[in-house]
């Protein structure tokens, strides 16, 4: 009785041991691939009626980077986790979107919603089976160049999911760039069109990219710079996308 | 040197162009490293980058109406120059530069000190030119380098008002709020801010509206946090911003415009 009694607890034991390792296997995805061209990935919306639309920024954002020689894709209403899947393959990722009034969450739309959150602390979306943690990868976000979240406090601290910016960079992405506050919707598609170009055209660097970009939204919206004003950039603000790599 | 055209119908040349912002930067013989061509609403422009930075000069009048000086951005980690400094250093240039209005018809209405973080910090301060409480479309812009100093951006645009600017339009300010209140919904409004404005069209055509700027949050909640741990959820009510337009003689809304 008493080695039956063992054999049924070392049994649940090694089921569990089992369960766990299953765990680990599927939150952590295998280790990145770099591509020739290296890869850009970005991500824009026409939301329900009635909601704020980015498009067509991604394909703007790709067009320029094909220029630089990178493969530039475009996703137009994209779900969450294939955007988290491919980027540990991209050299550079931007989303122009939704985010939060608190920060850190990319809300990806495809019919219905789904997020990428900065960092897991005991707190999920409710209602939503499709939602991704940046802070679910080790290091296979070290090879993203350059990532720019072109939304509603994507560089502000949230007491339940992290910033998105400061933990991209803890992942090991070279350079991102994120918005302190809410940005207006005009404003936030002159800056991405005027940023990309900046960005292949003259081969400026993150800083002065962003910041003539932000001047020029200020221009097409006579002198409202709404929000736009309020970028911030973590890494290298001296990195340029040429020529086109993988980050280091 | 690339030539990036959209659409634009030019009235002065490239050449002339360059010659605008030789004149604006009092420096010969400039070194142009690219040329090329924006509409920007109504008007055109020759973006033009030298060794000094980016300019755009405006087709039209030929005036250089954005420069970003790019090497002034530089050593802009440090904030050594207080606020007050640095409103003095940008009103000095725009009495410079921005001759078309004096300081003393312009107001201040917007002050920034941005943070960029690894990208360091900038001062900004915007002007408006505001007639018997009508904004107009004149205005200009200055960003500081608050560790030296340095102007790092201006912007100075001036239109002249060609039609008659009316104080007390038919439709009252409470009339334009209860109009844009009603072109609006789901939000729980916080504040409302109306503004008589002349708005240039992108026919370049002149009008005067009112503009009422709604700030409050969402009434539904735009997504919900829940703990794994106790089950407590934690609804965000994300802010909404509108802009809504309205016309000062007929009441009609000529736009509704959500922000954020």
């Amino acid at each position: 009785m008493e080695k039956r009694r063992r054999n049924i607890a070392q049994s649940r034991i090694c089921r569990l041991f089992i369960g766990i390792c299953l765990l680990i296997v599927l939150s952590i995805p295998v280790s990145a691939i770099q591509y020739d061209p290296p890869r850009a990935s970005n991500y824009d919306f026409d939301y329900p009626l009635g909601e704020i639309d980015s498009a067509p920024r991604a394909y703007n954002a790709s067009n320029h980077q094909d220029m630089c020689s990178y493969e530039g894709d475009a996703y137009l209403n994209s779900s969450a986790t294939p955007a988290w899947t491919r980027m540990a393959d991209d050299a550079i990722f931007s989303f122009i979107g939704h985010g939060s009034r608190d920060g850190g969450v990319l809300c990806f739309w495809n019919g219905t919603n789904s997020s990428i959150l900065a960092e897991y602390r005991g707190y999920v979306p409710e209602d939503q089976t499709d939602y991704r943690f940046l802070s679910s990868y080790s290091d296979e976000l070290n090879d993203l160049l350059l990532t720019t979240y072109i939304t509603c406090n994507s560089a502000k601290e949230n007491e339940y999911v992290g910033n998105l910016t400061n933990m991209s960079y803890q992942k090991g992405m070279d350079t991102t760039l994120g918005f302190t506050t809410e940005i207006g919707q005009p404003q936030a598609k002159d800056f991405s069109w005027k940023y990309w170009y900046n960005l292949a055209i003259y081969n400026w660097t993150v800083s002065t990219s962003a910041d003539s970009a932000k001047y020029y939204a200020a221009v097409w919206n006579w002198g409202n710079f709404s929000g736009i004003q309020n970028y911030v950039i973590v890494g290298n603000p001296q990195l340029t996308i040429k020529p086109a790599r993988y980050g280091s | 040197m690339s030539v990036v055209s959209i659409g634009t119908s030019a009235c002065i040349n490239d050449t002339q162009a360059v010659n605008s912002v030789s004149q604006f930067l009092e420096k010969d013989n400039l070194i142009v490293q690219d040329i090329s061509e924006y509409q920007i609403n109504s008007d055109s422009y020759y973006a033009i980058i030298t060794e000094d930075g980016e300019f755009l000069v405006n087709s039209e009048n030929s005036k250089v109406e954005l420069s970003i000086f790019i090497p002034n951005m530089n050593n802009n980690s440090e904030i050594s120059i207080p606020m007050d400094e640095a409103y003095n250093i940008s009103k000095g240039y725009l009495a410079q530069y921005y001759t078309e209005l004096g300081v003393e018809d312009l107001k201040l209405t917007e002050t920034y000190l941005e943070q960029h973080g690894d990208a360091g910090s900038e001062y900004t301060f915007v002007w408006r030119e505001v007639i018997d409480g009508v904004t107009t479309p004149n205005y200009a812009i200055v960003g500081l380098n608050p560790h030296t100093g340095n102007i790092v951006g201006y912007v100075g645009i001036y239109r002249t008002i060609t039609i008659p600017i009316d104080s007390h339009p038919a439709i009252t300010r409470n009339d334009a709020v209860d109009i844009a209140k009603k072109a609006i919904d789901g939000v729980s409004i916080s504040s409302v801010n109306p503004e008589l404005k002349i708005l240039i069209d992108q026919n370049g055509d002149q009008n005067e509206i009112w503009e009422i700027c709604i700030d409050g949050t969402s009434e539904k909640p735009s997504m919900s946090f829940v703990s794994v741990k106790t089950g407590e959820t934690f609804p965000v009510y994300n802010p909404m911003r509108y802009f809504v337009k309205v016309d000062v003689d007929t009441g009609l809304t000529l736009d509704v415009l959500r922000v954020w």
